[in-house]
């Protein structure tokens, strides 16, 4: 497949990473979190600003997701170094664990790892990170992946407690916010509007929530709203299992966009659109020459899949594209206004930021998606 | 840490079928060793629990799903016994602190520890 990429290599020794309005969080191997002013990021990278085509390369990378790369900038990688990189720092705290998955909702982080889920609060002010605020334990097993939604909920692949919601009825999670709602070792999770599917030893469970209504509805009756909103969380889900799909055997699913994709026994790769009318829902697949797959995961550009040893990008039915061979780990954003289209892949000595950009504009039919087909978070 | 014995429990070294308890493929010398060098290290958890994990994660033990390199301990009664486990599939994972002297010291890769800790092996 045919893509453009620009990246931004960034010198040092890191575990983890997260992009979310204009801060670039990295957790360091001495389990420091950094957050870095994003725009700052590419001012270093980019060096004199001046230079011709800068201005247009800058505005890409600041808001890569609602622009196109210009062919003259495709292949290109900058570099930072460590002692440049903290020019750009603007908050660290020490969160004293190897996180095993970070995410950020509403101004909040979620630290998952082996001491359980901790919640870190961030203030903002100007567009720049001010402050973390109270860091509070919100569940105290082993943790693997977490999936925040809308009203505070969270899901937690918590090993061997299964998937775990957190649905809080007020500001702060008591015992009762807590449910453990699939009991099979779980380490992986995705919660995409009112779908929650976890991903177990015993197959892949489908959660489907009861949709939160719009406030717009209630605009002249918000005591009504809140109430509905609470008796809404406080509903069970409907919960059944994805077994099939076109015949083969689901392993695991994950969300992209508008779409569902699963990872079938055979190592193929499907996916079909989050539809109402599931009638009209045609599955693509692509099967990946592969003995086994490590996960998968999808952005604006394509999905990744992450064998033993390579990052694959499959794009459209015809063929991949080798991102990597010589990577850590790595994570997309695939609910991220300005960020859907960024890879970001950490090495042994760096963090490799890229922007890419599929060449292909038959998003419907690839194994991406379009920004316009998804409700995105509003971050702030 | 209490101490009174180490046990090699049967059901991991043919006791038990593998689909239901995971089973070492070195011999008991190497399951004591590992486990003498976590207690010396100190290679523990919130809960008291041992950890080591097998150089360059080699085969130290098996599942059902494959290979197994990393270690655990318990105790109970001041006995101890260990078993190979899977976090990805047993959905458990040693502590961040022990994984981090592990790849300082060069005895697993960064890739690896980081693969331990998101339950990708």
């Amino acid at each position: 497949m045919d893509i453009s990429t620009v990246s931004i290599e960034i010198e040092g020794d890191y575990l983890s990473s997260f992009i979310y309005s204009g801060v670039l969080f990295l957790v360091d191997m001495d389990f420091k979190l950094n957050s870095y002013s994003w725009d700052r990021v590419v001012n270093l990278a980019l060096g004199n600003k001046f230079r011709i085509g800068n201005s247009d390369l800058r505005k890409y990378l600041l808001n890569s997701s609602r622009n196109k790369i210009k062919e003259k900038f495709n292949g290109r990688r900058y570099f930072i170094t460590k002692r440049d990189l903290q020019k750009a720092n603007e908050r660290s705290i020490y969160i004293g664990v190897w996180p095993s998955d970070i995410n950020l909702y509403r101004n909040t982080i979620y630290i998952a790892s082996e001491a359980g889920v901790n919640t870190i609060h961030i203030k903002w002010e100007m567009g720049n990170l001010t402050e973390y605020k109270s860091n509070v334990k919100i569940w105290d097993c082993p943790s693997f992946r977490i999936s925040p939604n809308s009203f505070y909920r969270l899901a937690i692949a918590s090993g061997q407690e299964g998937l775990v919601t957190v649905i809080p009825q007020k500001k702060y999670v008591e015992d009762k916010d807590v449910k453990v709602r699939v009991k099979s070792v779980c380490t992986d999770c995705d919660w995409y509007k009112n779908r929650l599917v976890a991903n177990t030893v015993g197959g892949v469970s489908v959660l489907d929530f009861e949709p939160i209504p719009d406030i717009k509805d209630y605009e002249n009756h918000i005591e009504e709203y809140w109430r509905i909103v609470n008796q809404v969380k406080l509903e069970d889900p409907l919960q059944g299992n994805i077994k099939k799909i076109d015949n083969k055997t689901v392993v695991n699913s994950w969300f992209g966009g508008n779409k569902e994709f699963f990872l079938t026994e055979d190592m193929t790769i499907a996916f079909r659109t989050l539809n109402p009318d599931q009638q009209n829902n045609k599955t693509l697949m692509y099967q990946i020459e592969e003995d086994s797959i490590v996960t998968a995961r999808t952005a604006t550009f394509g999905t990744v899949v992450e064998t033993k040893d390579t990052l694959k990008l499959i794009g459209q039915e015809n063929g991949f594209h080798t991102l990597d061979n010589d990577f850590v780990t790595w994570r997309v954003f695939p609910r991220s206004k300005y960020y859907a289209n960024q890879i970001h892949i950490i090495k042994d000595k760096s963090i490799v930021i890229s922007a890419i950009d599929p060449k292909n504009d038959n998003l419907e039919a690839s194994f991406g998606f379009s920004l316009g087909d998804v409700e995105l978070d509003k971050e702030l | 840490m209490k101490f009174s014995a180490y046990k090699v429990n049967h059901v991991h070294r043919g006791g038990l079928p593998i689909h239901q308890k995971s089973q070492w493929t070195v011999p008991e010398w190497d399951e004591l060793r590992l486990f003498l060098m976590g207690y010396d290290r100190n290679w523990v958890d919130g809960k008291n629990n041992i950890w080591n994990v097998a150089q360059n994660m080699g085969a130290i033990g098996r599942d059902t799903a494959g290979d197994l390199s990393v270690a655990k301990y318990v105790c109970n009664q001041n006995e101890w016994h260990g078993y190979t486990v899977s976090p990805k599939r047993n959905g458990d994972k040693p502590p961040s602190e022990v994984v981090k002297t592990w790849v300082a010291e060069g005895i697993i890769k960064k890739k690896d520890g980081t693969n331990i800790m998101q339950g990708k092996v």
